[in-house]
């Protein structure tokens, strides 16, 4: 998660212009997401996923704020996008996208779980 | 209803085991301003809270405060993990280790078990909001802490992003207050309790 600096997080509270510009040039493209390894494909998860979570607690109170409206939707989709990406490829980290590599096992319990060795 | 996710909210990988700094983080589990005490604190505050806005808040750093706890835990069980009897006593992990092994149980770093007692569900929106204001600067200051002790940068790394997020939320709660308070009486805050009075 280098991407997302310390720097960018210590910055204390608000989402401003800057913060937001800086944090999408930050965030790769779908087409490069095709030849992320692993790692890197969970680093983008956390990282668009922490966008997400950012923008969720500043719009509920700020919920007219277009900007961050639009900021929302990007990120989520992003979101979403490498979710499932990451479901097909490695095994799914949420229920919802569980049913993309289910084959003749239940892959929920496969892979390691976030605490451990290997986890994410 | 909540989801479970796969992942830590920000990813904790420690490779050095160290159970004597382990007892001084769990308490951000399960002590006075731990991550488990303010998620209850916000879940249990946001049923009758009148304001959709403060409403929301509650619920979504509730539910992040919920994957807070999961990452202390993270750094608490990789701290600790196959440690051998010796390095428990040579630690001071003892007194943890004969009742809980080497899982984890919310206490604060003295020991004392987690207690619903660590907060307040007031029913008043202002009174809720500045507990929250203060509950959000209490745990940063635990995290100031434990900072000030913490050498690995393993262990540094996630600590400073959950001593971030405190500071993020005690200003979404500001805003939180902003908002309650302009629609009551600028002539008087306190006239009436909007959770009760009708």
């Amino acid at each position: 998660m280098n991407n997302m600096s310390n720097n960018n997080m210590m910055n204390n509270n608000m989402m401003n212009n800057n913060m937001m510009n800086r944090r999408m040039n930050n965030v790769p493209s779908r087409t490069t997401e095709r030849t992320m390894n692993r790692q890197q494909l969970m680093d983008h998860i956390n990282e668009v996923s922490f966008a997400v979570d950012e923008v969720k607690l500043y719009l509920d109170t700020h919920p007219c704020d277009q900007e961050a409206l639009a900021y929302f939707r990007e990120m989520s989709h992003k979101r979403n996008h490498a979710l499932k990406e990451y479901a097909s490829a490695y095994g799914p980290l949420t229920i919802d996208t569980a049913d993309e590599s289910c084959t003749e096992r239940w892959n929920w319990i496969n892979e390691p779980w976030p605490w451990q060795e290997g986890g994410c | 209803m909540w989801n479970y996710e796969k992942r830590l909210q920000y990813p904790v990988k420690i490779t050095q085991t160290n159970p004597k700094i382990a007892q001084v983080i769990i308490s951000q589990f399960g002590g006075p301003d731990g991550e488990l005490g303010a998620s209850m604190r916000y879940l249990a505050q946001r049923y009758t809270m009148p304001y959709k806005e403060v409403t929301g808040i509650l619920t979504d750093i509730g539910t992040e405060e919920l994957a807070h706890l999961e990452m202390v835990c993270a750094i608490v069980y990789q701290l600790t993990k196959d440690l051998s009897p010796e390095e428990i006593e040579r630690s001071g992990f003892a007194p943890y280790y004969v009742d809980h092994t080497l899982a984890l149980w919310p206490q604060a770093a003295s020991g004392t078990p987690w207690s619903a007692t660590t907060f307040q569900s007031k029913g008043d929106p202002i009174t809720d909001l500045h507990e929250d204001l203060a509950a959000e600067q209490k745990a940063r200051t635990t995290y100031d802490n434990i900072l000030r002790l913490v050498k690995d940068p393993e262990v540094a790394d996630p600590i400073r992003f959950l001593r971030q997020r405190e500071i993020v939320h005690y200003q979404r709660f500001g805003e939180s207050l902003r908002i309650v308070q302009d629609k009551l009486d600028s002539r008087n805050f306190y006239a009436f309790n909007p959770e009760f009075d009708k």
